[in-house]
């Protein structure tokens, strides 16, 4: 069953949202590398990530590196890294350098390893750092080392923060990722005054090396970090909460003062910007926002301020874009929100090269214009789609993410979600969040409201998958049964039908209350599964259900019933490999009769039976027509045989059967499975005993069959062919092999008494003396072999014998039965 | 020398003194039938007698003076029905053995005067049934 609805873990995050933590976590990195350079020019963030003393070798190895993990190539960055750091001195910036390198591609590794993974991963990363700041804690790179350490912690927590965006519930994992956001951030701040005391050091000693302006690069990279920290620490409270307005106001103030600090750098002036913009929008202060934010959208008509700093020809990226369209959202200014995202999206929005941020910001947008519009089936629709979109694009992470949007903004009241998708991603919300039965019941309701059938079945899939989560087959069978059969003639209804019977099924073997083994009583999954085969007896579903439902009874010895549901006579469509599996089926059944009964007659049973087996083959039906040749030739009468011909059909032993069967000259026995022989035997020695003129020619060919195995046909065949003295050995051997049976005995004799010879005859009378003496005086079988005794005395005239023996028998034991009774008194008439 | 009489008075008197005057067991026309031991597996070669043994069980019930006979679970109204079913089976030519097997509570006196019924019919082989 498809569905959305299975409660996997987050594993592994986006590609898009790993790189961004990554270079959040690299920010250190490139510090080392283009600081000294930059420290006189104003330059983008990608700028600063440049090296200027290219020159440099380990400039250039970190290039290098830096461009290998770009391209997804860590081991060999990794490899690069820990060459680089083991070849440098400890002591050196070298060995720093490569330090803080290693850590960044081990974080690389990180954000791509498995979350239960991720503890060895971020001991990993941190080890390098430790390592240089272990043996020299007055490193002269302590501070980017120190630096570097926090960011690798930071990205850490910030990726669990984004799980728990898209994953809500876990107290605990939120106070610890709250906790961790908190530790950091102190250090940061630590950390920035101590780099801030050393830039007054060297300015003090009017130092003007680039030593200072690396200083100074350090401090800015920190300043923002930190923002970029307090933010991230306010999600972690519920929207509008004290707690959450306080963290948005503290990153604003940080951003303002950081905003003072990187004056000279307009990147990070954007970053800052964009950073106190989305404090501001959080405070509740959307029009601030907009106002401060205006610059960064139209840079080229603002003059003044700020805006000149940052007027340079960049696009808008994902980040500022995304907070552009919340601001336009929360102000209602719909067609501004509309503008932003046809410039970044174009026409084709799900083929546009977008992060996760825009995606929700375009998402949130859809959900806007949808609750303006409400009854437009087209915007309704076009939220689920976009939210397939999202999954497509950014995987199961962003489409959680984009789930919980919806939640949050459509609210939790089922009247609102018509679209299924949304129900779906609603209820998947609950479901994570581990509320699995008000999800459930969530879906049931709606697919049961639904009128759409496509959608009723998605939704009852979705709810049934998350009863069954909680354990609730009963519930989830239920559900998808009402659906099936209010919407029994849309495509589908069949495969809910049958899942509604496996569910049924499952929760009967659960609570041990399956009534299959009671066949008093109808058993609900097999009236199901007739069902499903009644109402859609061409669907795929149907074979399954059909096949199953076989299966079920036969394992409750039903073998008829079986035979019945397997032949597909409501399906005109049904090809020949099914009706052999009919006919296969109804051989079954009819093996399970024996065709020659005890005392050596041929079942009625089995020909009753024969005739209802070929009455699901129709004539008129060409496919069915090889399997009811072949029930016919293994199991039909003599007249039956007789009015059979060969095919050209290459099935040489039931071609063998029907030639012996018609009297006619077979030679040998083809191969055949030893089942199929067996059934040949029987039938020929019913064959032989309905029709005596024929037992020599039948006899031979048993005989054939049965080789030199001790059977009672066998011991048949021999006393057919004359042979009595060695059927009377076989029979020993039956006898003595089955053990369990008195009813082998008295068969064994019976086998005898048939025999035209009297000394065969005799034989058989010890034989039945002999099974009578074990049997118990007055049982049914004891008359039975004495009522055979004195057949045989009355064939071997002996009938005063006979007369004596019966007249003893009404005097000791008279039987019970009158019938008995009767013939005992016919022999004991002189 | 002692006299030859006082030896036979010896022996006259040794004789007198070890001689029973109680007729033996063996002497009587019955013999006891006990439960098998173990379930018999296998039979002898010859075959078995195409008339089955009879039992005749004597049973004593409560609050009546006289036992129940039964013949193979045939409830026989007296003594003289018994001898009269037996003796109808004897002029068949059949000779049947025939297992009295009284209760514990049957008086010998009872079980004896049975089986003089059964061997005044013409019964050859009578028996008796005991438990161990």
């Amino acid at each position: 069953m498809n569905t959305n609805l299975q409660a996997t873990r987050i594993n592994r995050l986006p590609n898009l949202f790993a790189v961004k933590l990554l270079m959040v976590t690299l920010l250190g990195w490139p510090l080392f590398c283009g600081a000294a350079a930059e420290a006189q020019q104003p330059s983008s963030s990608d700028n600063t990530a440049n090296p200027a003393n290219r020159g440099n070798r380990s400039t250039s190895t970190a290039d290098s590196i830096q461009a290998l993990v770009e391209q997804g190539m860590l081991e060999r960055a990794e490899h690069l890294a820990r060459e680089q750091l083991d070849a440098a001195a400890l002591s050196s910036d070298e060995a720093a350098k490569a330090a803080v390198a290693l850590a960044g591609v081990r974080i690389a590794n990180l954000l791509r390893a498995p979350l239960d993974q991720q503890q060895a991963h971020l001991d990993a990363a941190i080890e390098p750092l430790q390592r240089v700041l272990r043996a020299y804690p007055d490193h002269r790179r302590a501070p980017w080392l120190r630096f570097q350490s926090c960011s690798v912690d930071i990205a850490v927590a910030q990726r669990q923060a984004a799980v728990l965006a898209a994953t809500p519930g876990d107290e605990r994992q939120r106070l610890a990722v709250l906790a961790t956001l908190i530790e950091r951030s102190r250090d940061l701040q630590e950390l920035e005054g101590d780099v801030s005391q050393q830039i007054a050091v060297a300015f003090d000693h009017r130092d003007r090396s680039p030593w200072i302006d690396e200083l100074m690069a350090l401090r800015n990279a920190i300043a923002v970090q930190r923002v970029e920290v307090l933010l991230r620490r306010g999600e972690l409270f519920a929207a509008g909460t004290d707690d959450a307005l306080a963290a948005a106001a503290e990153a604003q103030q940080a951003a303002i003062a950081a905003q003072g600090l990187v004056r000279d750098d307009a990147a990070r002036q954007a970053d800052l910007l964009r950073m106190r913009c989305e404090a501001l929008l959080r405070m509740g202060q959307p029009d601030q926002a907009a106002e401060l934010l205006a610059p960064l959208l139209n840079p080229r008509t603002d003059e003044r301020g700020d805006a000149q700093n940052l007027s340079v020809n960049r696009q808008l990226d994902d980040p500022t874009l995304a907070l552009a369209v919340r601001l336009a959202l929360e102000l209602g200014q719909l067609p501004q929100a509309e503008r932003l995202l046809a410039s970044h999206y174009g026409e084709r929005p799900a083929e546009a090269a977008a992060a996760p941020e825009s995606d929700l910001a375009r998402l949130r947008y859809l959900i806007a214009r949808r609750s303006q519009s409400a009854g437009a089936e087209q915007t309704k629709r076009d939220v689920g789609d976009w939210i397939e979109a999202i999954r497509r694009r950014g995987g199961d992470f962003a489409q959680r993410r984009a789930e919980t949007i919806v939640i949050e903004l459509l609210g939790r009241s089922s009247a609102q979600l018509s679209d299924p998708r949304i129900v779906i991603a609603a209820a998947a919300q609950q479901l994570r969040a581990g509320h699995a039965r008000q999800a459930a019941e969530r879906l049931a309701t709606a697919a049961r409201q639904t009128r759409e059938s496509a959608a009723a079945r998605q939704l009852a899939v979705a709810g049934a998958a998350a009863y069954s989560s909680v354990g609730e087959d009963l519930a989830a069978g239920k559900l998808l049964l009402e659906i099936a059969q209010a919407h029994q003639h849309e495509p589908g209804a069949a495969e809910l039908h049958l899942q509604a019977a496996v569910l049924l099924e499952r929760h009967g073997r659960a609570s041990a209350a399956d009534v299959s083994a009671d066949s008093a009583v109808v058993d609900p999954v097999n009236e199901l599964l007739r069902q499903t085969i009644q109402l859609w007896p061409s669907e795929p579903a149907t074979q399954q259900a059909r096949r199953w439902l076989v299966a079920r009874l036969i394992a409750a010895e039903k073998h008829v019933e079986a035979a019945t549901v397997a032949a597909p006579r409501d399906d005109p469509a049904a090809t020949e490999e099914r009706w052999e599996a009919a006919a296969a089926a109804w051989s079954e059944a009819l093996a399970t009769v024996p065709l020659v009964t005890a005392d050596l007659a041929v079942n009625p049973a089995v020909e009753r039976l024969t005739e209802q087996a070929l009455e699901q083959f129709p004539a008129d039906a060409p496919a069915a027509e090889h399997g009811r040749r072949r029930l016919s030739v293994l199991f039909g009468n003599p007249a039956l045989a007789a009015t059979l011909e060969p095919t050209d059909r290459n099935e040489p032993f039931i071609d063998w059967l029907l030639a012996v069967r018609r009297g006619d000259s077979a030679g040998a026995p083809p191969a055949a499975a030893p089942e199929m022989r067996q059934r040949a035997v029987q039938r020929l020695v019913a064959d032989a005993i309905a029709a005596p003129a024929k037992r020599t020619h039948l006899a031979a060919a048993i005989l054939q069959l049965e080789g030199d195995a001790a059977t009672l046909p066998r011991a048949m065949a021999l006393v057919w062919s004359n042979r009595w003295r060695e059927a009377d050995e076989v029979l020993d051997r039956c006898v003595q092999t089955d053990t369990k049976s008195e009813q082998t005995a008295i068969t064994a004799a019976t086998v005898l008494s048939r025999s035209s010879q009297p000394d065969a005859k005799r034989r058989a009378l010890e034989r039945f003396a002999a099974v009578g003496a074990t049997l118990a005086q007055g049982s049914t079988a004891w008359h039975e072999v004495r009522l055979a005794t004195l057949e045989l005395l009355s064939e071997l005239d002996q009938q005063p014998e006979a007369a004596r023996l019966a007249q003893y028998i009404l005097l000791t034991r008279p039987p019970e039965d009158p019938a008995v009774k009767a013939r005992y008194q016919r022999w004991s008439e002189p | 020398m002692t006299p030859l009489i006082d030896v036979v008075f010896l022996l006259l008197v040794f004789f007198l003194w070890t001689s029973s005057f109680e007729r033996p067991e063996a002497d009587l026309s019955s013999a006891l039938v006990l439960p098998p031991l173990a379930e018999i597996t296998g039979g002898s070669d010859a075959p078995p007698p195409l008339y089955d043994e009879i039992t005749i069980r004597l049973v004593q019930v409560a609050g009546r003076e006289a036992a129940e006979i039964r013949m193979n679970d045939q409830v026989i109204a007296d003594r003289a029905a018994l001898a009269d079913r037996l003796r109808q089976i004897t002029a068949l030519g059949a000779q049947p053995a025939v297992v009295v097997h009284p209760d514990a509570e049957v008086s010998m006196g009872v079980a004896i005067a049975v089986y003089d019924a059964v061997r005044a019919a013409g019964i050859d082989e009578v028996l008796f049934a005991v438990q161990e």
